[in-house]
């Protein structure tokens, strides 16, 4: 597993993330960031620079999405060593 | 379609720390059938009105062809048909050649069966059991409000 480049700093956490086929990285980052950093922060990590759009992706948590997005890490109860994933939202579908 | 049956366990063995990760993340609980050896995995699912379900994703013939999803009767998992399947408003219910109810996206197997996708290619990716996972939590979750048992 490959930790971000983020410098690490006692206020910060160490957040898992998790991409659509289970890969994952670690993510530090200041829990009084808004949520949208942590997406972010983990698209780069998952898929490198430039990543993918993060307006098209779903931050996980505990099985269900976080919204909004500019909540604080902490007030979206994420602490240190906690995992997320980070997800499309949307998947192609059949038409019959 | 015959696959050795011990390449098809290393292939789940090395797919199944993501596949669990990927589960623990989305908060979904995933249990194997019985023994190491087993080609089944189950999702249960605890709907709103007090309904257990549970999804069994069979990976024979894996990686060659993307699991298998159905529900089936949480008390006898063989059991598989309409009556065990919990309906989502935003979900469409086509059937497959043999009646079975058909999870209508790219990466599960009875959608890649049904006469309208056999002709596409997809890479094996698409049906890596992690991207599975979530394709189910999508399912559970994300596919407009939970409508009943049955009725597909």
């Amino acid at each position: 597993m490959q930790e971000s480049n983020t410098p690490s700093h006692e206020s910060q956490i160490r957040v898992t993330v998790l991409g659509q086929e289970g890969d994952e990285k670690i993510v530090t980052i200041n829990p009084h960031e808004p949520c949208e950093q942590l997406l972010r922060a983990g698209l780069h990590a998952l898929y490198g620079h430039p990543g993918p759009n993060p307006d098209e992706y779903n931050l996980v948590f505990k099985g269900v999405v976080i919204t909004p997005l500019t909540q604080t890490i902490a007030a979206a109860d994420i602490t240190d060593g906690a995992v997320v994933s980070i997800q499309p939202k949307t998947i192609s579908r059949g038409s019959h | 379609m015959t696959l050795d049956v011990e390449l098809v366990l290393d292939l789940i063995a090395e797919d199944l720390p993501a596949a669990e990760r990927q589960a623990q993340g989305l908060g979904l609980t995933l249990h194997r059938g019985e023994g190491e050896r087993a080609l089944d995995f189950y999702i249960p699912y605890a709907a709103q009105d007090g309904q257990d379900y549970l999804i069994r994703l069979r990976r024979d013939g894996y990686d060659e062809q993307a699991p298998s999803f159905q529900f089936v009767n949480p008390q006898n998992p063989e059991e598989t048909g309409p009556q065990w399947w919990a309906r989502m408003a935003g979900i469409g219910y086509p059937h497959g050649d043999h009646g079975e109810v058909v999870y209508c996206t790219p990466g599960i197997r009875e959608y890649h069966q049904h006469s309208s996708h056999r002709s596409e290619q997809h890479p094996k990716s698409t049906w890596k059991l992690a991207r599975v996972i979530w394709l189910t939590w999508k399912y559970l979750y994300d596919s407009g409000s939970y409508a009943g048992r049955g009725g597909v």
